[in-house]
């Protein structure tokens, strides 16, 4: 155990993990079902986090339209969810899949800021198509998703069960990629970009598969979002959407998929937190955002500092 | 440590709920306190708020305590959602009351039904507020298209000579909503819309659209526009030397229309929906009393938003002294039943039936800005159907 606790790292680990249970425990106090709701919201933004730090820490890209791809998976989901579930499920990946495909169009030739700002474009415009789009997505009203017909479970833990199941897709498709010859030159062109080009590396055809295959976490993390709600619209799927999974993915670390669940379980759960501190403050509009504000600037210090 | 023991005794405290004999009715109103509608939101709050206490203070309702939980939604839906479960979950709110905003209401309404708890008089105009019928789901603001009709007939009345009536509207839902309801008036007085021009949401140059309604030959211009819209657009008008007659739909039915607009807007139609904005100046006693007492809780002055919120919380009050327990399905019954004839903030006669949930259909007055004020004119109930 003090072994354990030597390295820095793994002690930041369980401050994360003790600072999330604790705040986990106030979210408890809303009920069975409540927890159930804020943990599947949880495993919904981790989903597609994921996707980010994989084009971040691998690709060494950042890409500001993640929103994007979730909004095609949640959109996917919901059509055909009451048909079959598996069904919409791959549905779902596909079309995120595919919305990473038309984010990394411009990837074979940009990188940096230029294509960091061509992926916020792909978000903004699957904003406008989603609110055109009115036979599919019901346009600006939004639409609603139905409950999952799994009979075994209530409302809140089919969505809790549809959100474990897309991380665990999510999770599952990383490592494995990760050991395959595209993981190596993805670990590459992140290490050596210059030296992977200079083994004659395909670089803007691996920079683009990233792209693809976040855009595929993105969708299956859209699905999942779609299915915790129940209610999708498009403005839900604007910017402020891919700036929150970015926030998520620098906070969890790059390395490994844990970082960006705990990230994404303190995102869910300091709302939970600000709210237990409100009656110190009176009604004041803007709290909530206001301390998860500061607290990501602490955490981003404190981070640093490590 | 000891930080920390204190930090932990600190959270158990503010966690911990207060122990009383009464029972405590928990309602909840998703507002917006911090987002682009924040200007109602507190208004609002207020208002219920002020109901709720007076109702605990005077123990009108013997055995209960009201309690008004409030959730700052920011106009997001998302947060909407999670705020909704949370009320529902961990506060057991029996009963919404003048959630704010069409898209919040959109997407938390299902919910709260589905959970079976009230969902009462949000502030969205849009019918599936209150159709098709749900046993829990009560309205009292009319949409847009079924007042602008009454409101359009009964300007045509008092101006006889009138035959070219065009609309500018905003070029989205609400207005088409607005645009629906001019065109149903017309028709049913016998006569066809002359032009019609919409502008973009947020658009601040109007020259163009009113050059063209000129040409037209307008005599009458239907707005549904927003304050700064309305006040914009009239304005323009005036600086080219055209004085039409025009026609705004509540949703420019503000102190700050007359406020931004000064003489530009003499003489504006509106409509209230439904209630009046709540001025000093040739205030009834009861009204004085009330802008005063309110001025005294908050500190500042009430507006119609603070109005609405206050009859809001009336209605629910009156139903429930009139249930015979506080459960949703006794107050909605009790609400069936309930007969508001009015106020002294010019509610219309409220009424709720089995078979109906919205309580009026033709947005209250017509009113005119007369003398930099708005200045209620006459009831609009003419047949909406």
């Amino acid at each position: 155990m003090s072994r354990f606790l030597m390295d820095p790292r793994r002690r930041a680990w369980l401050f994360a993990a003790l600072l999330v249970l604790a705040v986990g425990a106030l979210g408890a106090s809303g009920g069975a079902r409540y927890l159930a709701h804020l943990l599947a919201l949880a495993a919904a933004l981790a989903t597609a986090a994921l996707g980010l730090a994989l084009v971040q820490g691998r690709a060494g890209q950042v890409c500001l339209g993640q929103g994007a791809a979730m909004a095609a998976g949640a959109y996917a989901w919901a059509a055909l969810a009451p048909h079959s579930l598996p069904l919409a499920l791959a549905a779902a990946a596909a079309a995120g899949a595919f919305a990473g495909a038309a984010m990394a169009l411009p990837a074979r030739s940009l990188s940096g800021l230029p294509l960091a700002l061509a992926s916020m474009a792909c978000a903004v415009i699957a904003e406008v198509l989603a609110m055109r789009a009115v036979a599919f997505t019901g346009g600006t009203a939004g639409r609603f998703v139905a409950p999952p017909a799994l009979s075994a479970f209530d409302e809140a833990s089919a969505a809790l069960a549809c959100s474990a199941l897309c991380l665990g897709l999510a999770v599952l498709l990383l490592y494995r990629l990760d050991r395959t010859a595209l993981g190596r030159a993805w670990r590459a062109l992140a290490q050596a970009p210059e030296a992977a080009l200079a083994l004659g590396l395909d670089v803007g055809g691996v920079r683009q598969l990233a792209f693809v295959a976040s855009g595929l976490c993105g969708g299956l993390g859209g699905a999942a979002y779609a299915q915790t709600l129940g209610f999708i619209s498009p403005e839900q799927f604007a910017l402020p959407l891919s700036f929150e999974l970015l926030v998520i993915a620098f906070l969890g670390g790059l390395r490994r998929p844990v970082g960006i669940i705990l990230a994404s379980l303190a995102f869910v759960a300091l709302p939970e937190l600000a709210d237990r501190l409100r009656p110190l403050v009176g009604t004041l509009g803007g709290w909530d955002p206001l301390v998860l504000g500061l607290a990501v600037v602490f955490i981003a210090v404190f981070r640093k500092m490590d | 440590m000891r930080v920390l023991c204190f930090a932990v005794i600190a959270l158990i405290a503010l966690t911990a709920a207060p122990v009383r004999a009464e029972q405590v009715l928990s309602v909840g109103a998703l507002l917006d306190l911090s987002g682009p509608a924040a200007l109602l939101g507190v208004p609002l709050k207020n208002g219920m708020e002020m109901r709720f206490a007076e109702a605990n203070a005077r123990g009108e309702l013997p055995g209960i305590t009201l309690k008004l939980l409030v959730e700052d939604t920011g106009y997001d839906p998302k947060r909407a959602i999670l705020a909704a479960r949370k009320l529902i979950e961990r506060d057991g709110a029996i009963a919404f009351l003048s959630n704010l905003g069409t898209p919040v209401v959109l997407a938390t309404m299902p919910e709260i039904l589905r959970r079976e708890r009230l969902h009462l008089f949000p502030f969205s105009p849009h019918e599936a507020t209150y159709a098709p019928l749900h046993p829990l789901k009560f309205q009292i603001y009319a949409p847009y298209r079924s007042y602008m009709d009454p409101a359009v007939r009964a300007v045509l009345r008092r101006h006889p000579q009138l035959r070219r009536v065009c609309t500018l509207v905003q070029d989205d839902e609400f207005g088409e909503e607005v645009s629906a309801g001019v065109r149903a008036g017309l028709e049913r007085a016998g006569l066809a819309l002359t032009q019609e021009a919409r502008h973009a949401r947020g658009a601040t140059d109007f020259t163009g659209q009113i050059a063209r309604l000129r040409a037209a030959g307008c005599e009458l211009v239907a707005l549904g526009t927003l304050v700064r819209e309305t006040v914009a657009i009239l304005r323009t008008a005036s600086e080219m030397g055209w004085k039409p007659l025009f026609l705004t739909s509540a949703s420019a039915y503000s102190d700050q229309t007359h406020a931004l607009g000064e003489a530009a807007v003499e003489g504006l139609y509106g409509v209230t929906n439904p209630l009046r904005i709540p001025y000093r100046e040739g205030a009834s006693p009861e009204l004085l009393a009330w802008l005063d007492a309110y001025r005294t809780r908050y500190g500042a002055e009430a507006n119609v938003w603070s109005a609405m919120g206050y009859v809001a919380a009336e209605l629910l009050v009156r139903a429930l002294a009139a249930a015979p327990e506080p459960t949703p399905a006794a107050i909605a019954q009790a609400l069936e039943k309930l007969d508001y004839p009015g106020d002294m903030f010019g509610s219309p006669r409220y009424r709720f039936s089995p078979a109906d949930h919205l309580g009026q259909r033709t947005g209250g007055e017509l009113t005119r800005i007369e003398g930099g004020r708005w200045v209620s004119l006459e009831r609009l109930d003419g047949p909406s159907e």
